[in-house]
């Protein structure tokens, strides 16, 4: 299970890439003009902030809202098929980030028989299913009966998610302070 | 069935800010397309010699446009698809814009290798001819290259660039001297076309809202002595331009009033809102006055040529208590009954909320908030009247959101704990709790009773208990009046003109509107033909007023009064209210005798109906009698209202209704092809010159709002410029002669007997004819796209086939209707003498 965590750290970093890909677009509009450039305009600042801070709170978001993935979604998924040997047919794994925590949970199937009398329903997107959450996977119909979640703090995640939420406060108290002038503003922005 | 709404617009001195994120020119080059942060696409016209003028602007869009694209040409229309970053979960992008760009350089000069130049972004690029390369820069900058004939790709580094001068020169293209204005990356594109009469054009938008071109000469060569030349612009334009050349279609809806009142110049509108069941229009000013005055005659004074006998006797209030701009105004009877239709209130840059009686003027109530300008008042959710019956939400910019009980006149709560704006408001009636759903996904959760905070969450179950609250919310009220923003957006029209503020411009709210107006016809509210919509705009405050037409209600308010006249004695009732008239015909009779008794009324105009004209009257100088009687009409109506909702005050008059098909005849009717036509349509049919071109729109079915810009085909209201229009507009306007000649012919006899003032008899009848015309041909425009929408579903062409049974059904009216019309003619002329 150790290496199988080690080997999926790639699709973990799918996520923190995701983040970290929204924080340089973000560096991106603040560095992308000259270090003497003033501004100009309140109006000019609000909306720079505006951009910015849609790109923190992307980045922030990935790593607060997991994907709610459907059963079949995980189980066609990448992150079941990398295991070497292969897990057992009856085992669906998920791998995610759950604000500060790595979260790994593991879903023990059993196969529904064709002719039972339970009605079938098939469950809908969730970031965990319960057992008892059914699916329909490759003309093949499952039950889920058990399911373990392992849960791991990762220090500087907290951190970052921290740095985000302060940033965005910032941004926003910049915002505020500019908009008390508003009212001041001789409207005609360019 | 689509239905499209005609549209005037009236804009403000400020053009609506777009700041262009995305550009295109298509194919025949004679139009370019740009999509703004604020979510609007704008088509400008290009002329052959590179002039450019802005031709239309198209609200559809909430979110920012990112890219736009042709699509297939369906016989030689131009189709453009734009997206925009609205998903809940955008893609990101995997790679930073520097490396990305500069491999797509690359890509496309498979020739040479990389050219890194300091502190610019290489944004695109393009190959000009062979061995001749444009690229230009995030920063508005674009260089010809000329790269080496024999192609080795080893000859040219960067470093070398300047030893290799013969071969490789950099060729300076252009600078905007814009230098200065680059908070946001340029958008730039290049249309390379090597026919005749195309050119190639180099194009750039900027964030301001500018669109410059130049015009790339087809052999680029540097200066003799090697160094590069600059190509000059050949163009460029904003819609701030066009504003400014045509000021006078750029006027707002009552500049003229504010204009009348201190003589220093027009104060700026800074929030509006229309009262559709009173016609009133009510107008915060910056300087903190408000202005309620009639909507139709507003309307009619600010479009129309020689009004000035009606601009002098417009009707107007004016409120003053804000000692700054008014930032947002709310009429909470408009939508729920259970408000004082009296009350309206206004929120301003004070932080000063004041309760007003509308009939009077008086101020009833001042809540001094002090926590910022006051940015959005809403209605509490119907489902919450259980509780207290007039209670208002009010945000603050400070981001607190105050709880006022209007009846009591308190503040029941003022929450202040929310560090990022609000978004999302919700009451929880079982519990008494106030949800207050914020910018970054965070919730505040107020006992209201109380005062105090009882939770604060975020993440996932912030957003669980918002949509827990949302859904049962639903399920309680209907998706009557939520006060979430959301809902705001996708339920109702309950906020509809605060909410635009924050989304650009609310075009989702039109349709529900529209929608809402249908169902509030059914449920037994009238609704008037003619609506006025303000729209505020994100960045600036540039806001402009919409007039919406209703045309089928039109129409038919039109011809039932038609034909009410000939056959009952009440022509001011037409069928459509006549259930509900009869109460309050008694009623207005009453108040009509009591003028009659009080003094005499002065008519404002040739047919100024007596209900409007009480309704309100202008500031001093109009009698005083009239004014107590309208009181006292009001009064009753206070009674009343709460049994009969706003019939009494929302009753519509044939005038206001032939006075509204006049208005939109006038924006329609081409004046200047020919003189006996507007002069026949001045005189005759009292249809009058407009006071210059106005912008006409479409509001489309999935509340898509189309306008054209001020300057866009202007032709100062006299000669038409192009020769193609001219011939269509001929078209009509021969018809229209026709018809007049014939009804002339008609009418003449009769004229001749009976004096002078049967000239009201035809010129009705024709406006209704004109306009059924209008509204027939509007119907059959429509129902086709219906039919031949082909993805649609059997069962709604069948609608649509029935809809066609209906115009047939309804075709043979028409030539009776102009058959008998002699006897009819007599009928009414007789009964306005009677009158």
């Amino acid at each position: 299970m150790m290496a199988a965590a080690m080997a999926s750290a790639a699709e973990r970093a799918v996520l923190i890439q995701d983040a970290r890909n929204h924080v340089n677009q973000a560096i991106y509009l603040l560095m992308n003009r000259d270090v003497n450039y003033q501004f100009k305009t309140g109006s000019e600042v609000l909306k720079l902030m505006d951009a910015v801070m849609l790109q923190l709170s992307r980045a922030r978001n990935r790593l607060t809202t997991p994907a709610t993935l459907t059963l079949p979604e995980i189980a066609s998924s990448g992150l079941t098929k990398m295991f070497t040997p292969a897990l057992p047919p009856d085992i669906l794994v998920n791998f995610y980030i759950n604000l500060n925590k790595l979260c790994l949970t593991v879903y023990q199937l059993h196969v529904l028989q064709p002719s039972t009398t339970k009605n079938f329903k098939p469950a809908g997107g969730s970031i965990l299913h319960n057992p008892g959450a059914m699916f329909e996977f490759g003309s093949q119909r499952y039950e889920v009966s058990h399911v373990h979640k392992v849960e791991c703090v990762v220090p500087w995640l907290n951190d970052a998610l921290v740095f985000f939420t302060v940033s965005l406060q910032l941004c926003q108290q910049l915002k505020d302070k500019i908009s008390v002038f508003s009212s001041y503003w001789n409207y005609r922005p360019y | 069935m689509k239905t499209s709404v005609p549209a005037v617009a009236v804009w403000g001195r400020a053009a609506p800010s777009h700041s262009i994120t995305a550009i295109m020119v298509t194919d025949d080059q004679h139009t370019i397309v740009t999509g703004s942060q604020e979510g609007q696409i704008c088509l400008w016209y290009l002329s052959s010699d590179l002039k450019i003028s802005s031709k239309e602007i198209l609200f559809g869009h909430t979110a920012s446009v990112t890219c736009l694209a042709k699509a297939r040409e369906f016989e030689k229309q131009p189709y453009v698809v734009s997206a925009t970053e609205n998903g809940w979960e955008p893609k990101p992008i995997c790679s930073g814009f520097q490396l990305l760009k500069v491999y797509d350089y690359c890509d496309f000069s498979l020739l040479c290798t990389e050219l890194c130049e300091s502190g610019q972004c290489f944004a695109g690029g393009e190959v000009l001819a062979a061995y001749r390369l444009i690229i230009w820069t995030e920063d508005g900058h674009s260089y010809i290259y000329q790269l080496l004939n024999s192609g080795l790709s080893k000859s040219i580094y960067p470093a070398d660039g300047k030893v290799l001068k013969e071969t490789v020169y950099p060729h300076l293209l252009c600078f905007t001297g814009m230098k200065e204005n680059k908070s946001f990356p340029f958008v730039m594109g290049f249309m390379n076309e090597r026919k005749e009469p195309f050119y190639k054009v180099l194009f750039s938008g900027e964030a301001s809202g500018r669109i410059t071109l130049w015009h790339v000469p087809d052999v680029p060569v540097s200066t003799y002595d090697g160094s590069p030349k600059e190509i000059p612009i050949t163009a460029t334009w904003s819609l701030q331009d066009n504003f400014d050349q045509h000021h006078s279609m750029s006027e707002g809806i009552i500049d003229h009033l504010c204009a009348s009142e201190d003589g220093i110049g027009a104060a700026v509108v800074s929030s509006s809102v229309y009262l559709s069941g009173l016609d009133k229009l009510v107008c915060g000013c910056e300087n903190g006055k408000i202005f309620v005055t009639l909507g139709l005659k507003t309307a009619r004074a600010r479009l129309l040529g020689n009004m000035s006998l009606l601009k002098d006797t417009l009707p107007y209030k004016v409120l003053n208590g804000h000692s700054s701009r008014v930032t947002c105004l709310l009429y909470p009877h408009d939508k729920s009954v259970r408000f004082d239709p009296s009350w309206l209130l206004s929120g301003g840059q004070d932080s000063v909320v004041i309760c007003w009686d509308i009939f009077t003027g008086d101020i009833l109530h001042q809540f001094n908030l002090q926590s910022g300008p006051v940015t959005e008042l809403l209605r509490s959710p119907e489902n919450y009247r259980v509780k207290d019956q007039s209670i208002v939400c009010c945000v603050c910019s400070d981001h607190s959101v105050a709880i006022l009980h209007l009846q009591k006149r308190v503040c029941l709560l003022h929450a202040r704990k929310h560090l990022f704006p609000v978004k999302k408001i919700k009451f929880d009636p079982v519990e008494n709790l106030l949800i207050v759903g914020c910018e970054d996904n965070s919730v505040y959760i107020w006992e209201i009773e109380t005062g105090t905070l009882e939770r604060h969450e975020t993440g996932e179950t912030a957003r669980a208990i918002l949509t827990a609250i949302e859904d049962s919310e639903y399920l309680v009220a209907d998706a009557l009046l939520p006060v979430s923003q959301e809902s705001k957006r996708s339920k109702n029209s309950g906020y509809k003109h605060s909410s635009s503020c924050k989304h650009g411009m609310g075009p989702y709210n039109l349709t529900h509107t529209e929608k809402s107006s249908h169902k509030l016809t059914d449920t037994s509210c009238i609704q008037q033909p003619f609506t006025i919509l303000p729209v505020k705009t994100k960045w600036n405050s540039a806001n402009f007023h919409i007039l919406l037409f209703d045309l089928e209600k039109l129409e038919e308010l039109l011809l039932s009064s038609q034909l009410n006249g000939v056959k009952s004695s009440k022509s001011f009732h037409n069928q459509y209210s006549l259930e509900r008239a009869k109460s309050t015909a008694e009623k207005r009779a009453l108040t009509l005798k009591r003028i009659k008794t009080a003094g005499s009324i002065p008519p404002v105009d040739g047919q100024v109906d007596a209900t409007s004209s009480n309704q309100i009257c202008r500031g001093n100088d109009a009698p005083r009698p009239i004014e107590e009687s309208g009181a006292m009409k009001r009064q009753k109506k206070k009674k009343s209202s709460r049994k009969k909702k706003m019939q009494t005050s929302g009753s519509i008059d044939v005038n206001i209704a032939s006075d509204t098909a006049k208005l939109l005849l006038s924006c329609l009717l081409p004046w200047g092809v020919d003189k006996e036509i507007d002069n026949l349509c001045v005189r005759h049919l009292d249809i009058l010159r407009l006071q210059c071109q106005v912008s006409l729109g479409l509001v489309s079915d999935e509340s898509h709002l189309s306008l054209t810009l001020p300057g866009w085909n202007c032709t100062d209201c006299g000669v038409l410029g192009e020769h193609q229009n001219k011939h269509i507009f001929n078209l009509f306007s021969r018809r229209v002669l026709d018809l007049s000649n014939k009804y002339l012919a008609a009418t003449e006899g009769q004229t001749g007997r009976e004096g002078p003032e049967n000239v009201y008899g035809p010129r009705d009848l024709e406006t209704v004819f004109l306009f059924s015309r209008i509204a027939f041909i509007n119907r059959i425009i429509n129902v086709p796209s219906a039919v031949t929408d082909e993805s649609e579903s059997a069962q709604k062409s069948e609608s649509g086939h029935d809809k066609w049974r209906n115009v047939e059904a309804a075709t043979p009216a028409f030539p009776s209707f102009h058959g008998d019309f002699p006897s009819r003619l007599c009928g009414v002329t007789y009964q306005d003498g009677n009158n």
